[in-house]
């Protein structure tokens, strides 16, 4: 999936992460997170974002996210619904996740 | 509006007008804020009662003026606001959102994803992303440069042989000069033909690498009055920001020398000199004034020559400028392009000037 503008997803609210996404030519998947629970959950909400890019076949981007102790499948909705906003996929049709 | 939790509420939108701006002053100079000018967008929360809970606004992609009321500071105002602001950024395709705060905010902002770019003692910049400044940085770098590393910043609008007089004699001064032409695309010529005309204008001295200014330095967010400049007087320019950023750079680049021509015509820029021929010392930086270049006993200027092209008497700057500017005007596109943006610039600044006089800055 090829990403086409800066998008954004969730909020800073207890419980959601938001997640922001900015299109790159390359040097990978880059991450910078901010979360209340960075010592506890921070490697898990990092492998959750870049399993969530990989599915999607994101190569490049620089993904910002600001985690407020969101779950894995909030996670991974959001980070999902900033990529395909950035790829310019506003109709995606959801289907359930695993 | 947009009902948050606990019975607040959200409103966003357009700047405040009348009561409801009076209300909000009111409120930021309880906090020891002033309201500040070029507030394009503003998100109030009001508590059940309508007063202000919290408050935070945008101009252009910064986050100003941001306070909560002390007795609901810890219940996740901010953070809607914050969140609000971030969308609204991305919406109008802003990639970067930095943010002026207090320096004793640090950490709460922190929490909220935004790293810290420069501080000074009344105020702290920060971006939305880690290590946006030494990125930057990145791209000045020459890996060429050795010994003495000198620095000139200038805007080049467009540039004058006043300009090139001043980068030859910096560059004698020091054995790599990082020529840092502003970025900040407010000026007549577009940013990426000022840069064009000055890399063009500069070819022959070998010790001289072009660079940008880049977000961080002369730039909406670290300098703002500089693209005021016509309304403000000396005494009110504000530039310690600015000052911070670039001895931040200077630490990473090793830069030892600033280079800025003496300024007899514009208050902002002498005020702006001063501030670091003050600041830089201590930073383990001189400052070198080069006086200024004369034609006929009075110094080339980049606005003498402005005034001229849109006079439509742009034949006569050939005496005033580099061969690279005058082939650049010598395009009737190129013309038509600066007259079109020199016009709006003109309005900008007359509008700017009538809020001024209405007295909704302070």
């Amino acid at each position: 999936m090829e990403l086409k503008k800066t998008a954004v997803a969730g909020t800073m609210e207890s419980s959601d992460i938001m997640v922001t996404v900015e299109p790159r030519e390359h040097g990978g998947i880059v991450l910078e997170l901010t979360s209340s629970v960075m010592k506890q959950y921070g490697r898990r909400i990092e492998q959750v974002i870049r399993e969530t890019a990989a599915e999607l076949g994101v190569e490049h981007a620089l993904i910002r996210a600001v985690d407020k102790g969101a779950l894995d499948c909030t996670v991974r909705a959001r980070a999902a619904a900033a990529l395909f906003r950035a790829a310019g996929q506003e109709n995606h049709i959801w289907e359930v996740g695993k | 509006m947009k009902h948050i939790e606990y019975g607040y509420e959200l409103c966003a939108g357009r700047p405040l007008e009348g009561r409801a701006l009076a209300e909000l002053q009111a409120f930021l100079a309880e906090r020891g804020l002033t309201y500040a000018p070029g507030i394009d967008h503003s998100a109030v929360i009001r508590d059940g009662a309508g007063r202000i809970a919290a408050a935070a606004s945008l101009d252009r992609n910064i986050v100003k003026c941001a306070a909560v009321r002390p007795d609901l500071q810890g219940t996740g105002l901010m953070a809607s606001l914050i969140t609000h602001l971030r969308q609204e950024s991305v919406s109008r395709g802003g990639d970067s959102l930095f943010l002026y705060t207090k320096p004793q905010n640090k950490r709460q902002f922190a929490e909220l994803g935004f790293y810290e770019v420069a501080e000074t003692e009344q105020v702290l910049l920060m971006e939305d992303r880690r290590g946006g400044l030494a990125a930057w940085a990145e791209t000045v770098r020459d890996p060429r440069a050795s010994g003495h590393i000198g620095c000139l910043a200038a805007n080049c609008d467009p540039m004058t042989l006043g300009h090139r007089y001043l980068i030859e004699q910096s560059a004698a001064r020091c054995d790599t000069l990082y020529l840092l032409v502003v970025s900040e695309d407010r000026s007549t010529v577009p940013a990426a033909h000022r840069r064009r005309i000055v890399e063009q204008s500069v070819r022959d001295l070998s010790n001289v690498a072009v660079a940008e200014t880049g977000r961080y330095l002369i730039s909406a967010a670290s300098f703002p009055d500089y693209f005021l400049k016509e309304k403000r007087t000396a005494a009110a320019v504000w530039c310690s920001l600015d000052i911070a950023v670039f001895c931040r750079l200077a630490e990473m680049l090793g830069i030892s020398r600033r280079f800025v021509g003496t300024e007899p015509l514009c208050p902002v820029t002498a005020a702006y000199n001063r501030a670091m021929a003050a600041a830089l010392p201590r930073a383990g930086v001189d400052l070198v004034e080069i006086p200024r270049m004369e034609r006929d006993g009075v110094p080339i200027s980049a606005t003498a020559v402005r005034r001229l092209i849109a006079n439509g008497r742009w034949r006569e700057i050939r005496s005033l400028v580099p061969q690279a500017a005058y082939d650049y005007f010598s395009e009737e596109a190129h013309r038509q392009l600066f007259l079109e943006r020199y016009q709006e610039l003109a309005e900008t600044s007359k509008s700017t000037h009538r809020r001024w006089e209405e007295g909704k800055w302070s």
